[in-house]
């Protein structure tokens, strides 16, 4: 099979996926108890009332004729309307995403530049008490929840030392023209680093392991000892030999980690009143807001799937030994 | 659920088999009759010992921790199937959700099984629960809390929605019924006289004490902590709390800073003047839009932009409005936009659609005077409606709803920019994040601020810190650890902290259309089970007052009953309650029965 058939595949693989994934979203929520429009009605409303409500909603209609609008719609990828806000369930997940695509992104890319090195470093030191330290302070950061990691942070370096702001996206009261402008504004940034560096000390272990395991395979190469025997200098073989070859399953890894990193994002958002995809998934959830509810886990679906095949198309190009038969 | 259902029940059935098999000792002693109180004094019953014979005393039974007359207490063999009662399951929200809430509902189940009956937590979240308790007959009790708003500072809304009888299908979800109660608090809401509506409102509250169809907890406190070193003119409202619409148009900065950053831990729902969901809405919306009237800080209605309030006659209300007004797009505010803003509410099914029912017909008699006339006397209006409906701009909103509202409800669309004739402007709305507010120079009561930042901050902790950190200025609905809360407070100087009694309640409501909760007695009985003083003071750490059963909180002094005798926990006045309504306990297991001749509900 060549490369053009397993992307045709893995295209219909994922459409489908996609689409299942939809129908049981649909009505898992549908299953779960309470009236989603608890929020809307129940104040002393008549049951007209209630009723005209729930029609506006499309609730009156049976389940199969809301599951058939709901299907055709996300084709267009029209989410419906919030059944607690009653805005457009898209601009709500767009102004979010990117709040979540900015701080997630910097903190993976951060976790990977700094994992990757220290991966190799623990490697190539295989057997010394540095690498003994680094592997258990990998676990540890690997073990230390988010939340406790991020209050820690906001009591060291808001309260204790007032180096940095204790969460929210900007200051009090400041007006953006563009979420482009908020993005590269230095009071964007400054409220940026806190969050994406605790994110990013809980990130970084996974590369840096991942790294670590991949080097002291590479490093029993033939190809590493020839290099050493031609007089090239540690630090040289370490980065020009080994590391580059080591980088493979860390490059998709990557690719994954990424696209899990927006659904794990939900504690690092609520800690540092962050207003992200994450927080807004638990509010739907909580409040049975079933159109944002199921935007939310469709579009991390999405992403996730997305990742996964970005991940296998990269494997076969980094490595052109492997084929995709 | 399953797991939690069983790890929660109280089954009184095994632990008597444990104990030793008979679950009650026949002797002869002097029973108490109808009286409540334990014998020991303690407050609870009393430990199990048998009795001597008294004189003319009559044969009663010793159950464990109560006695009852012998004839209560029956063989299997003289009991129907249809008196036994089933295990009874008390809803609340899950621990993670409300963990002094569900707290005290294993506590009162475990006091409640101690009649001769199982029972169990049940835990659901909000929405489930509002389904099955709201929509549905099918539960047994239900953990409810109300909270503090200000129409709410007039007790009607409370008293009737939850206490009349043609509320069943809204906030009277338990429904309970009784025709003097429904007479006297429709007549209270006709009354010309204040202090006759207030004797009346009294009577309502000793009815619904005596007939206990749910007992009430606590009037929690609401506290609120704010940056003291900056800001003066906080004022602490009755019944709402520091956080309220006065002390948002009346605090004046200390310093260079003039902008006010408050904390909220949820976000807004919604900027739209026929909807307000949540506690953050409402004060946005007051701030933005007028109203015609809203509250002093003795909780009682006071002109805001109407002039006055003109009882013409019984059932004519003429409201003449502050002329000069704009709103904030510099349009005049005209008798015109009040009778629209009224009028949507009538013709539209919004959150305050109810109070403008008994409005019969609204006429503009001028430019700036509006006359209200109603199908009888209306007493709570000016708080129940003139406090809550937003005056809204007529040349706006006639476009909206004839032009661009996709759904048939104006109470569904946001506009993008708020227009209103409220002391502040709206600038931005980022969800999740931030709203900001700034100073509306043209009104007729200017604050003395610049701008208001409400920032959604989730987290507790970070809340705190940027309180302390000097971030925020106010938190407005802190719900953490109120003990912490309070020691980090005291530790830092610059902060103040105010806890205030508000018209919001913690109750259990029982529900009064199904067995064996259709009986006064066994209400009256479950009333006699709560250790109001643990249960306020240990599990909630004082936070909160002490409810007697009424709707009408202690925070509404005026309207407060505070001659209303608590049901004194005991476990014998329990007792003798349910031996008064013919209820008999099962000789073997000592499992509590329902009378032969009332198992069903209308008998």
């Amino acid at each position: 099979m060549g490369l053009k058939e397993f992307v045709t595949r893995r295209i219909i693989q994922i459409v489908v996926l996609y689409f299942a994934i939809a129908t049981m979203l649909f009505f898992l929520f549908r299953a779960a108890p309470g009236d989603p429009l608890a929020a809307y009605i129940g104040t002393g409303f008549t049951q007209e009332q209630a009723a005209q409500i729930r029609a506006t909603f499309g609730l009156d209609q049976p389940v199969h004729v809301q599951y058939w609008k709901y299907m055709t719609n996300l084709v267009t990828f029209n989410f419906g309307l919030s059944y607690i806000t009653g805005d457009p369930v898209w601009g709500i997940i767009q102004d979010r995403i990117w709040n979540t695509l900015v701080l997630m992104g910097t903190s993976v890319i951060l976790a990977y530049l700094i994992g990757v090195p220290i991966g190799a470093y623990l490697a190539w030191n295989r057997g010394t008490k540095r690498e003994r330290f680094g592997v258990v302070f990998a676990l540890i950061s690997r073990s230390a929840p988010v939340f406790w990691t991020g209050l820690l942070g906001i009591w060291l370096f808001s309260f204790k030392l007032g180096w940095l702001p204790a969460g929210s996206m900007s200051q009090p009261g400041v007006t953006y023209t563009s979420k482009l402008a908020q993005f590269t504004s230095p009071d964007f940034l400054r409220h940026l680093i806190l969050p994406a560096l605790v994110q990013a000390f809980y990130f970084y272990s996974l590369p840096a392991l991942l790294m670590r395991n991949s080097m002291l395979e590479v490093m029993n190469e033939d190809f590493v000892d020839f290099a050493e025997l031609k007089g090239i200098s540690d630090f040289s073989v370490m980065l020009k030999h080994a590391a580059r070859n080591a980088l493979l399953p860390i490059v998709t890894a990557f690719a994954v980690a990424a696209g899990f990193a927006v659904g794990g994002s939900v504690v690092l958002e609520t800690v540092f009143a962050w207003p992200g995809l994450g927080r807004e998934m638990v509010r739907a959830v909580i409040s049975n807001d079933y159109p944002v509810a199921q935007a939310t886990f469709l579009i991390l679906a999405g992403l996730v799937l997305i990742a996964n095949f970005l991940a296998d198309l990269a494997y076969g190009y980094l490595d052109p030994r492997i084929t995709y038969d | 659920m399953t797991d939690q259902r069983s790890d929660n029940r109280i089954q009184r059935r095994n632990f008597l088999k444990k104990a030793g098999g008979a679950g009650a000792t026949v002797t002869l002693a002097s029973f108490a009759g109808c009286a409540g109180g334990d014998d020991d004094g303690d407050g609870e019953g009393g430990d199990g010992d048998t009795e001597t014979v008294a004189s003319g005393g009559s044969e009663t039974v010793q159950m464990e921790g109560f006695k009852v007359p012998a004839e209560s207490v029956l063989p299997q063999s003289e009991l129907d199937d249809a008196q036994a009662i089933p295990e009874l399951s008390l809803i609340v929200n899950p621990p993670k959700a409300q963990p002094d809430d569900h707290e005290t509902s294993m506590f009162v189940t475990k006091e409640i099984a101690k009649l001769g009956l199982d029972t169990t937590v049940e835990t659901m979240t909000w929405p489930a629960q509002s389904s099955a308790v709201w929509d549905g007959t099918d539960w047994d009790m239900t953990f409810w809390q109300m909270v503090g708003r200000p129409s709410r500072l007039d007790p009607d809304e409370f008293s009737v929605q939850m206490g009349h009888s043609s509320f069943q299908e809204g906030y009277n979800y338990y429904f309970w019924e009784d025709d003097e109660y429904d007479q006297k608090v429709m007549a209270q809401r006709e009354e010309l006289d204040q202090a006759t509506r207030e004797q009346l409102m009294k009577e309502c509250q000793q009815i619904f004490h005596d007939r206990g169809p749910s007992t009430f907890l606590m009037y929690p406190h609401k506290t609120i902590p704010w940056n003291s070193d900056r800001w003066e003119g906080v004022v602490e409202l009755n019944g709402m709390g520091a956080a309220n619409m006065l002390t948002f148009s009346q605090m004046e900065p200390m310093g260079d800073r003039k902008e006010l950053n408050i904390a909220y831990d949820q976000q807004l729902q919604a900027l739209n003047p026929f909807d307000q969901s949540g506690e953050i809405d409402m004060i946005q919306h007051r701030m933005i839009w007028d109203r015609l009237a809203w509250p002093d800080e003795s909780a009682l209605p006071q002109p805001r932009l109407a002039e006055e309030f003109n009882w013409k006659d019984e059932t004519t209300l003429e409201v003449p409005i502050k002329q000069g007004h704009t709103f904030h797009d510099g349009e005049p505010v005209t008798a015109e936009d009040v009778k629209y803003s009224y009028d949507i509410h009538r013709n539209y099914s919004t959150y305050f659609s109810g109070p403008v029912e008994p409005v019969n017909e609204i006429t503009v008699v001028d430019d700036h005077t509006v006359e209200f006339s109603f199908d009888y006397h209306f007493a709570p209006f000016p708080m129940a409606a003139m406090g809550r409906i937003a005056i809204i701009p007529k040349h706006k909103w006639t476009d909206i709803i004839e032009n661009r509202m996709e759904v048939e409800n104006p109470m569904l669309y946001q506009e993008d920019t708020p227009l209103g004739s409220g002391p502040m402007e709206f600038v931005h709305w980022r969800s999740s994040e931030e709203v900001r507010l700034e100073r509306f120079d043209d009104h007729f009561d200017p604050i003395a601020y610049e701008a208001r930042n409400s920032r959604i901050i989730p987290s507790v902790q970070t809340m705190l810190t940027q309180l302390e950190n000097g971030t925020l200025d106010m938190l407005a609905n802190y719900r953490g650890d109120k003990d912490v809360l309070k020691d980090r407070v005291e530790a830092n100087d610059s902060l103040t902290m105010a806890s205030t009694t508000t018209v919001g309640f913690k109750q259990i409501s029982y529900n009064n259309d199904r067995p064996p909760f259709h009986i006064d007695g066994f209400r009256r009985a479950m009333n006699h089970r709560f250790d109001k003083e643990t249960i306020v003071n240990d599990i909630y750490s004082g936070w909160g007052s002490i409810a007697p059963n009424t709707l009408v909180s202690s925070a509404l002094k005026n309207w407060h009953n505070d001659e209303l005798e608590r049901y004194e926990f005991s476990l014998q006045a329990a007792a003798n309650e349910l031996v008064k309504a013919g209820f008999v306990w099962e000789e073997s297991d000592g499992m509590l029965y329902m009378p032969a001749d009332n198992t069903e509900v209308g008998n």
